[in-house]
């Protein structure tokens, strides 16, 4: 399966990334794609806006433990392609932060990788994110359902 | 030269998440030889650190590998505290 995985501060086009995984294969017969943006309300919905988003990530982690889910979701699924591209460093509301991206010969696998890789990553990957709103920050906390999500692939 | 020798017999301590706030003035480097210990040893100055490392949600890394919390410890290992993951 070809393969890209990256952890950058610069934005991504998702145009170029779709592209690319539609013309990687001439048996590809799906690419589906996820684009995670940073939400502008915060966790409460009691305030109109965030001022931005922080993303730490363990820099000697991060890019293993993405491949890692990678790893797992070529074992489970047909694939032909993936691509993930994970942003870090500061962000504004609306400012895209993931991108997964999966080429295959059938749709179902395409759905279900895609899935696969962001309920990994919202899980496994090395990567905290630090809110800051009216000059308060507060660093997110884990979602349950994103631990239940997981628990649906084991 | 000699901070550097100094280095090596230590362990280097990491850490992520709400925790990398909470250990804003902790030592980077420490001398101990468990997990155990080093929270012990934080315990004096760093009370508030010391507590949320014993979470049991907190993972842990030693020379960037995830690992259990009663691995021995080698001079020279860095030891990652991590809260759990938040990304996507």
């Amino acid at each position: 399966m070809h393969t890209i995985c990256r952890i950058q501060n610069d934005a991504f086009d998702v145009v170029k990334l779709h592209d690319a995984l539609c013309e990687n294969s001439k048996n590809t017969g799906a690419v589906a794609t996820f684009t995670g943006l940073v939400r502008g309300f915060d966790k409460s919905g009691e305030h109109p806006a965030i001022d931005y988003m922080y993303l730490q990530h363990y820099p000697q982690m991060t890019e293993s433990s993405l491949k890692l889910i990678i790893e797992q979701v070529n074992s489970r699924f047909d694939l032909l392609a993936a691509t993930v591209i994970h942003r870090i460093g500061k962000l504004k509301p609306g400012d895209p932060i993931v991108f997964v991206g999966i080429a295959s010969e059938h749709r179902r696998d395409g759905f279900q990788a895609t899935q696969f890789i962001m309920d990994y990553i919202k899980t496994q990957a090395a990567i905290w994110k630090q809110v800051s709103l009216n000059d308060q920050k507060y660093w997110v906390e884990v979602n349950k359902t994103d631990l239940l999500a997981l628990k649906y692939w084991q | 030269m000699v901070s550097l020798v100094i280095g090596r017999l230590m362990i280097k301590l990491l850490f992520f998440g709400r925790l990398s706030e909470l250990a804003y003035d902790a030592p980077a480097i420490i001398k101990a030889t468990s997990i155990n210990e080093v929270i012990d040893m934080l315990k004096v100055k760093h009370p508030l650190l010391a507590k949320e490392l014993n979470a049991p949600q907190v993972l842990v890394a030693v020379n960037h590998k995830l690992s259990d919390c009663n691995v021995v410890l080698k001079p020279g290992d860095a030891l990652t505290f991590m809260s759990p993951v938040t990304g996507g």
